[in-house]
């Protein structure tokens, strides 16, 4: 009976310890109920490690960190039977930003290939943050720990130290960020770095290394002390300077009080779960001043620029000897402390047939705790493109040394480099294509003009030659003469009609004058003569036609050319008429004789002021 | 008519006279033959023994420059499509490998943009050369004196009109000519021009070996001469650049 109860039991625990073993609890634990803004935690516990975590969407809320994974392990021992709990969780930290009741979702895990999902939380976010929202709201999930989370600045601090706070501009320091701690940091993040204003900065800390934990006594307390982060500043401005402090994050594992209270785990001095909580403390470092000093402005040298700290200075030109066109190189390396990243290349003075192109860089510069060291090296190549023996004269360099707090000057050796040969085809020196050339490659000029061509003496030209003025002139002389001799045939030829028509009415004035005064003495004979010689004279001068020709039809003729007017010409005539048949009529009386004087006259008179009228 | 007397009177002169074993029209033959062999520095060699003999053509210039270019010596290719082009100004054959040879020295020196009047005027007294301008201008003095003396001689009215009008159109134009001449003829001629010969030069400051140094040309750079003294030349570039050149370092076109 008690062999079968025994194998019963067995049984029966040989069947319930799988199962029991096999039971997996996955939850999700956080506050109900947050202010706004408040920073809390959100926890999931998975009783057996899983696989694959996912966590959930966190939709209004902002994680400022996790998913922090910690892992442990219990064995108890209870009335013999021995149990194993393990328990791993993922933290969230969580900041509310608006108010209301929010679900998040369930968090999912595998197991063996199997999902398991976690309940779902509920968080009513109301009101302001509490006085406390830095400290974490309890956490159901594991132990509670009233009263235990103020955790003290002089627990735990942040110090900004600065390697030298006089430093001259350009001198390096170095700005450690120290975390002296009494209590457990289980972990710690920088919320903000600074921007240093007025330095060059250069980071020394190698992050993923665990910073280097010493012990120090700070005001008769014993610390933790790590470095949380180290930078080189160069200052870059003269004067008071500050550095803005640096913001850190941390979590700190402080003691809770046990709840289950067992002697066991009193013993076994408590398992790392259940028996601690994580505390958030947010830390800050102090603002740091430093003060620049300026540099020396005696016996500063010309080459100059600007660098500080302690330097070598190493050239070298390869090969000495070449030909035309093949490259020679010259290379400066400034090695030792200080800002290297600053440093510009040194004003060298190359010979003008030695085409220098701009040099090639290549640092190696390491970055530590005592400042920035190492190497920078600046390669010139240069391209011959004549023969001949060219001079580099010796390259310096200068800075300032801090410690001896003067400046030193690096001069190196002058060089002189032999290139044999002359300069031809550019193109074919290994350095010498350009890229233009390439580019135009596909064009090519056109070809030569192949066709029989008259050449020319050297220097002949039509143009400004003396056959040019010659022609030039002789033209204009030829034209001016035959002009000139053309106006004086003209002038000859027509001056004498011109005279004679100037005359024409004096030579008519004169005439009947000469008749009046037959008139007088009663001479009718000569009277007719002269006024007839009046009237053709006129005419004949007038018009240029000589006397002989002259008659009536004549007459009509001329006046028609002339355009003079119809009733001139009728009056002309009858003039004449008259003059003519009074002429031929016998014992012609004075009277008569007066009235065609009078006429010929008028006649006269009219006819000119027409001819006049007509000319202007 | 003038210019075929000048020429006859130097055929004959030439011919007149045994010119060095060959005819230089059989040298230019024998140079485009070792042109076209790629035996440019050969070419080149007949080509300048021509030259020498103090015979010039646009055709001659531009031929040398083509060998020049060939053997890759730009300076000395656009130094005699330039010379090529002051005898021919209007071929475009010698502007094309002209621009093509610029485009392969290393300065690409930007000129000083015109205004458009002046570009007109330019590509205008461009198109010929000042021989052909002083031609024309003789024959548009002589068409116009011919309308004026018409304009003397005639009574009629109406052609007293149209030869006047006519004569004042063609003096005008005779003017234009004459100034066109001018334009080119400075342009090309009293312009002293000279290219950039040697690979790398630096202008200094004043004719001094120790003065400072003021700019880089190098082969085959255009630029004008403004001043000599001694054995330098003070030189202008197009983008207004003024500086002392030793004489060696260039060539006038």
């Amino acid at each position: 009976m008690k062999i079968k109860a025994f194998l019963i039991g067995t049984l029966c625990l040989l069947m319930v310890m799988p199962l029991w073993a096999d039971e997996l609890t996955f939850t999700a634990s956080g506050p109900s109920q947050v202010g706004l803004g408040e920073r809390f935690r959100v926890v999931y516990s998975a009783s057996k490690r899983p696989s694959d975590f996912k966590g959930p969407d966190f939709g209004d809320f902002l994680v400022l960190s996790g998913p922090n994974q910690s892992s442990s392990s219990s064995t108890q021992i209870i009335n013999g039977q021995v149990t194993r709990s393990e328990n791993h969780s993922y933290t969230y930290i969580l900041e509310s930003t608006s108010e209301g009741t929010f679900t998040i979702s369930p968090a999912s895990i595998t197991v063996n290939g199997d999902r398991y999902e976690s309940n779902a939380l509920s968080i009513l976010v109301s009101g302001q943050a509490p006085q406390a929202s830095k400290q974490p709201a309890p956490v159901p999930g594991q132990q509670q720990a009233p009263g235990s989370s103020g955790v003290s600045d002089r627990d735990i601090f942040l110090r900004a130290l600065v390697s030298n706070s006089s430093p001259y501009q350009g001198q390096p320091i170095t700005l450690t960020y120290k975390l002296y701690t009494r209590v457990v940091v289980s972990q710690y993040s920088i919320e903000k770095l600074p921007t240093y204003q007025g330095f060059w900065a250069e980071d020394v800390t190698g992050s993923g290394q665990p910073p280097q934990v010493t012990e120090e006594v700070v005001d008769g307390v014993r610390y933790n002390a790590a470095i949380v982060r180290q930078v080189v500043l160069f200052p870059q401005r003269v004067g008071e300077l500050t550095i803005e402090p640096l913001d850190m994050q941390t979590l700190v594992r402080v003691s809770a009080p046990r709840m289950s209270g067992s002697l066991l785990d009193e013993f076994f001095g408590g398992s790392p779960f259940g028996s601690f909580q994580n505390v958030d403390k947010p830390l800050r470092s102090h603002q740091v001043r430093v003060n620049v000093k300026t540099l020396p402005a005696q016996n500063r040298p010309p080459s100059f620029t600007g660098m500080v700290g302690s330097f070598e200075m190493k050239t070298e030109l390869s090969p000495l000897q070449a030909n035309v066109n093949e490259p020679v190189t010259l290379s400066i390396s400034i090695s030792g402390n200080g800002n290297l990243r600053m440093l510009e290349q040194p004003d060298v003075q190359f010979p003008v047939n030695l085409e220098a192109f701009d040099p090639n860089i290549t640092d190696n510069i390491r970055v530590s705790a005592s400042g920035v060291s190492g190497s920078r090296s600046f390669e010139y190549l240069l391209i011959p493109r004549t023969g001949g023996t060219f001079e580099i004269p010796a390259i310096q360099f200068s800075y300032f040394d801090p410690v001896g707090g003067r400046y030193v000057t690096r001069t190196g050796e002058p060089f002189s480099v032999e290139i044999s040969g002359s300069a031809q085809a550019m193109g074919e020196g290994p350095g010498g294509v350009n890229q233009e050339e390439v580019s135009y490659l596909t064009s090519d000029i056109r070809f030569i003009q192949n066709k029989v061509f008259r050449l020319k003496p050297i220097g002949s030209m039509f143009f400004r030659s003396n056959l040019f003025y010659a022609l030039l002139l002789g033209t204009i002389v030829l034209f001016g003469l035959f002009l000139f001799v053309w106006r004086r045939h003209i002038r000859i030829h027509g001056d004498t009609a011109l005279m004679r028509n100037r005359k024409a009415r004096k030579m008519a004035a004169k005439r009947l004058k000469k008749a009046g005064a037959f008139l007088e003495k009663g001479k009718s004979n000569e009277f007719y003569d002269e006024i007839f010689r009046a009237l053709w004279g006129y005419l004949s001068d007038k018009f240029n036609i000589p006397v002989s020709e002259l008659n009536k039809e004549e007459v009509s003729l001329v006046f028609k050319q002339k355009e003079v007017s119809q009733e001139m010409a009728q009056k002309f005539l009858e003039a004449l008429n008259e003059c003519e048949f009074a002429r031929f009529a016998p014992g012609a009386p004075e009277v008569r004789m007066e009235e065609i004087y009078q006429r010929a006259m008028d006649t006269l008179v009219t006819l000119e002021k027409e001819l006049k009228n007509k000319k202007s | 008519m003038g210019k075929q007397v000048i020429i006859l009177f130097f055929a004959i002169f030439f011919f007149g006279i045994p010119v060095r074993g060959i005819e230089p029209n059989e040298l230019i033959e024998q140079a485009n033959q070792a042109y076209v062999n790629g035996e440019y520095s050969y070419s080149i060699e007949l080509y300048e023994s021509v030259i020498k003999q103090k015979l010039e053509a646009p055709e001659l210039y531009y031929n040398l420059g083509n060998a020049y270019f060939k053997e890759n010596k730009f300076g000395p290719a656009i130094l005699n499509y330039e010379r090529a082009l002051r005898l021919k100004p209007s071929d475009e054959n010698i502007r094309f490998n002209l621009e093509i040879a610029r485009s392969r020295i290393v300065d690409q020196i930007n000129p000083v943009p015109l205004i458009f009047y002046e570009n007109w005027w330019k590509s205008f007294y461009s198109l010929f050369s000042p021989n052909t301008w002083a031609v024309l201008l003789i024959l548009l003095l002589v068409v116009s004196l011919v309308l004026l003396g018409i304009f003397f001689f005639s009574w009629i009215r109406g052609i007293k009109k149209t030869t006047f009008s006519l004569a004042v159109l063609f003096l005008l134009l005779t003017f234009v000519c004459m100034g066109a001449a001018r334009a080119q003829y400075y342009h090309l001629f009293q312009k002293q021009e000279a290219i950039v010969m040697t690979p790398r030069v630096t202008a200094k400051s004043s004719p001094d070996e120790t003065s400072p140094d003021l700019f880089v040309i190098h082969e085959g750079s255009k630029a004008r001469i403004t001043n000599e003294l001694g054995e330098w030349y003070e030189i202008r570039l197009v983008n207004g650049n003024v500086g002392w050149l030793k004489r060696s370092a260039v060539e006038i076109i």
